[in-house]
């Protein structure tokens, strides 16, 4: 019964030529996404070519990933040249696509087209499903006709959600099989199960889309009525909740800037520096491996201080990103947005990863980086990113997929709810 | 069979628009119910479709409670509403078989629906047809054909002859002789008193919720069914 009416919705999606259209719609916003995103990471991997250490100096720069085309969000921070040397880290430019538009207009990555284009398709897909039987008069005799209310809603809501969810999983699959031989995009060999998990949370978001729309379609009447609501939730849920979210965790949680923080280790630097001069000049003539052990002694001073002004930094970029997160993923896009953007390892988590993994790198290579910056040389050793596995990233985002599977569940059981009162008079 | 017992409705708004209805249509039965609109015509069908919950009474189905288990009641009525509307970009067989399958009738062949829609006197070329351009005529021919293949033994029709012109209108009620003819129970709320008059079996009239009067088919030859109802419709307007 329940596949029946899948059946027809889905057929009648394909007759009116919904099915058809989203397909053509999503192939060009996908394929614009991918276009625009691989030109993006193309020129931040030619950058790193000229930046890329060769051994022979401290120097760290990690390559762009090719997963930013999904989710770009900070792999242009992390992709910076970090110059270790004996005053510290030094965060030189970035591997910048020197693209003008991405400053004015949102990063076109699959992300973004995800929560904000197709998340709108998803809306629009779902707004009329219950109203539109009402408005063109079939509903009474598709209730007479055998069916419970529970069956309806079930067959429409699947039959819709199919007509949604196919046309949009072949579009990416067709960029993907594509993207090779036509944009000259070349994945890594491990970057499989990240992009299969970033199409499974885009279909998930998606789905709470479609879910939230039927739910609104069944508490109007009028189709008109049910546009406007869908199109307002939309805003509200993709805009409104997570930007507030960022906002009022900004105002809740102290964050240093960063020319604070800059200033902080310079101030370090500077003391710890007189204090070292001020120890040579108190202790007299002295032999000049006896100097170099208080100049040694006092850039391990400035490194832990800096250090620790380094990770009191990251540690309130971590609290705050964790608030903003919170409130961010009372809105499912806000939810997907977070587990999307660690999926491909872009994500401020990710960076903060790496910050901390180059404070280690920097410690271990400081003997050398000292050498360096005296002009006697030194062997500097390879750096390496900080490890993560799928399932690790996928435990650590447990609440974003919890608020997902909730938004899912709560627009779901709305959707039942409100079919089961609908005034069919 | 068609039963109401004590059936009542009272809306949210306080509006009374069923009182204590009893009523009985037998199989084999052409029951037409008139009433000017308002009288509460379409709100007997819908509590027999469990469209809407009755305040009190029961509506049953071949004894079945159609509050009590809407499903098994609804799998023995099949309904025809004032205006048939199908989806417009399927075609007349494709409608009639997606109707069948979600009564559980599936497995007949495109040759068997095109033998129902023959039956309703739908134009051959209409078969595979977008209904979307169908005249109101051709489309309450395609309802009926959804109510034959559903091969439920109770109808409820609500006013299927509003609108059609002549013609239509005596196509559609050679039909229902046929279905009457066949067993079936068919219920039929109507303001065409000449048609009822000359097909029912039985006739009711129905006013502000209440069945005031019932004939059947010999008393009307004794009596004027259009002065009937005129009468009652002048005690109703002198009430008001």
């Amino acid at each position: 019964m329940i596949w029946t009416i899948a059946k027809r919705e889905i057929a009648e999606a394909m007759v009116t030529g919904r099915v058809p259209l989203l397909f053509v719609l999503v192939v060009i916003v996908l394929g614009t996404g991918m276009l625009v995103m691989r030109n993006d990471y193309q020129a931040r991997l030619d950058a790193y070519a000229l930046v890329r250490p060769d051994g022979t100096e401290p120097v760290v720069a990690v390559p762009p990933s090719p997963l930013s085309v999904f989710a770009r969000e900070l792999d242009d921070a992390m992709g910076r040249r970090f110059q270790i040397s004996a005053v510290g880290i030094q965060v030189g430019e970035t591997q910048t696509s020197a693209n003008p538009l991405f400053g004015a207009f949102p990063t076109p990555d699959w992300l973004f087209l995800f929560r904000v284009v197709l998340g709108l398709l998803a809306f629009l897909a779902g707004y009329d499903l219950i109203c539109r039987e009402k408005a063109q008069g079939t509903l009474k005799l598709l209730l007479a006709g055998g069916a419970s209310r529970g069956q309806i809603a079930a067959g429409k809501l699947l039959g819709g959600w199919l007509a949604l969810l196919v046309p949009v999983a072949l579009a990416a699959l067709l960029w993907l099989v594509l993207a090779g031989p036509l944009l000259s995009l070349y994945f890594r060999p491990g970057d499989g199960p990240a992009i299969a998990t970033f199409l499974g949370l885009g279909a998930v978001y998606l789905t709470v889309c479609f879910s939230i729309a039927a739910a609104l379609s069944a508490l109007f009447h009028d189709q008109t009525t049910a546009l406007v609501s869908a199109v307002l939730a939309w805003a509200v849920l993709v805009f409104v909740v997570p930007g507030s979210g960022a906002l009022l965790a900004r105002q809740l949680v102290p964050v240093r800037p960063a020319a604070v923080v800059e200033s902080e280790n310079k101030q370090a630097f500077g003391r710890h520096m007189v204090g070292v001069f001020d120890e040579i000049r108190s202790a007299g003539s002295i032999p000049g491996h006896v100097e170099m052990e208080i100049f040694h002694a006092g850039w391990d001073r400035i490194h832990a201080e800096q250090d620790r002004i380094g990770e009191q930094a990251a540690a309130e970029a971590a609290r705050l990103t964790r608030v903003a997160e919170t409130m961010g993923r009372l809105s499912p896009a806000g939810a997907f947005q977070n587990a999307a953007a660690r999926v491909t390892g872009t994500s401020i988590h990710d960076e903060l990863a790496l910050r901390r993994r180059l404070v280690e790198h920097k410690n271990s290579m400081l003997p050398a980086a000292f050498a360096h910056a005296t002009a006697s040389g030194g062997s500097f050793g390879e750096f390496l990113p900080p490890a993560r596995s799928l399932g690790g990233v996928m435990a650590d985002r447990r609440a974003d997929l919890a608020a997902l599977a909730l938004a899912a569940a709560l627009s779901l059981l709305a959707f039942f709810t409100a079919v089961r009162g609908y005034d069919v008079r | 069979m068609l039963e109401a017992r004590d059936l009542t409705k009272r809306y949210e708004d306080g509006l009374l628009a069923l009182d204590h209805l009893n009523l009985t249509v037998d199989d084999g039965e052409l029951f037409c119910l008139l009433g000017a609109n308002g009288a509460g015509k379409t709100t007997t069908i819908n509590l027999f479709l469990d469209f809407i919950r009755p305040t009190d009474g029961k509506a049953l189905v071949d004894g079945i409670n159609v509050e009590a288990d809407p499903l098994g009641a609804k799998g023995r009525l099949a309904y025809v509403s004032e205006n048939v509307m199908l989806y417009g970009s399927f075609t007349a067989r494709q409608n009639l078989e997606f109707f069948a399958r979600l009564a559980g009738q599936a497995g007949r062949s495109r040759a068997d629906y095109h033998m129902i829609l023959r039956r309703v006197g739908l134009p051959e070329k209409a078969f595979e047809q977008q209904v979307k351009r169908f005249s109101k005529g051709m489309r309450q021919k395609v309802g009926i054909a959804i109510a034959i293949v559903k091969g439920a033994p109770n109808v409820l029709l609500d006013e299927p002859t509003s609108g059609l012109d002549p013609k239509s209108a005596a196509e559609l009620m050679a039909l229902l002789r046929e279905l009457r003819d066949e067993g079936r129970a068919i219920f039929m709320s109507t303001h065409d008193i000449f048609r009822a008059k000359e097909h029912a079996d039985r006739v009711g009239i129905m006013m502000e919720g209440r069945l005031v009067m019932v004939r059947t088919r010999a008393e009307l030859e004794e009596e004027d069914l259009e002065r009937l109802y005129l009468e009652y419709m002048e005690v109703e307007a002198l009430a008001l």
